[in-house]
């Protein structure tokens, strides 16, 4: 078993009831930290499993439970240029040149705000390509997989541990 | 208003901390709750656990809650455009 750490934005309570947190603390999000912020809960989880996949789908499931509606969860798999630097431990200079492709051809192509100077990638797209390059780790790659494919179920409805499970398999075939 | 001390320790020196950045104290909820500088609907809040289940995630979760609230009285540091 490990820890995992990530965060669950939901809405759906009034933060203003007295026992809004209680809801969490009581029952079965003991190991969440609920906050409220722009209209959003805001659940951040340390929670014990056996891997980030069984972590996030029974937060999801003991939020949903206390009778939050899950939207989000978080690290944000969209990612600015800054955040990928840090989250893969480079400079914004370096980060830089591999998304101009100076140094090797290839990195994916951003997914949101394309014809902005400030386009947004999906961390999952981007941790599989720097993993095939040898600069992040398999266990990184794989994490970035799991909250990109966690937030696509989302946004999709169905089963959610099924859905995530089948969504995840599915982009590993891309892991190397 | 003095408010009671929280039974662990880090949880109490995480208290303590936002309140010196602004942050308000209620005991209401579980055991209490603190409010951030903008103390209205728009303001961020935070439900601190009696018996939270680990105190050092609990607290260090509290210090990132204030790290990220965007209505901190702006006099330590600028902004250099980190969310």
């Amino acid at each position: 078993m490990e820890i995992f750490e990530f965060t669950i934005i939901a809405t759906g309570l009034d933060p203003e009831a007295d026992d809004f947190e209680s809801r969490f603390y009581d029952g079965e999000c003991g190991d969440a930290s609920v906050s409220f912020q722009k209209g959003h809960i805001l659940l951040d989880f340390a929670r014990e499993a056996e891997s980030l996949e069984d972590a996030i789908a029974s937060a999801v499931a003991d939020s949903q439970a206390a009778g939050a509606t899950v939207e989000r969860v978080e690290p944000d798999p969209l990612v600015s240029m800054a955040d990928m630097a840090t989250r893969s431990d480079m400079t914004r200079s370096a980060m830089t040149n591999y998304v101009k492709g100076h140094r090797q051809e290839g990195f994916p192509p951003p997914r949101f705000r394309v014809t902005t100077s400030s386009p947004l990638w999906d961390w999952a797209d981007v941790a599989i390509w720097l993993h095939g390059k040898e600069r992040l780790d398999r266990q990184a790659a794989k994490n970035a997989i799991v909250v990109s494919a966690a937030n696509d179920v989302l946004d999709c409805g169905g089963n959610f541990p099924v859905a995530l499970h089948e969504r995840i398999e599915a982009k590993e075939l891309e892991l190397l | 208003m003095a408010r009671s001390r929280h039974p662990n320790k880090e949880v109490e020196e995480a208290l303590t901390e936002a309140e010196a950045r602004g942050w308000r104290f209620r005991k209401m909820g579980h055991w209490g709750r603190i409010f951030c500088p903008q103390a209205d609907r728009e303001g961020c809040q935070f439900g601190i656990n009696g018996t939270p289940k680990n105190s050092e995630a609990h607290a260090r979760h509290l210090m990132r809650a204030v790290e990220r609230c965007p209505h901190q009285e702006t006099d330590e540091e600028d902004n250099d455009g980190d969310i």
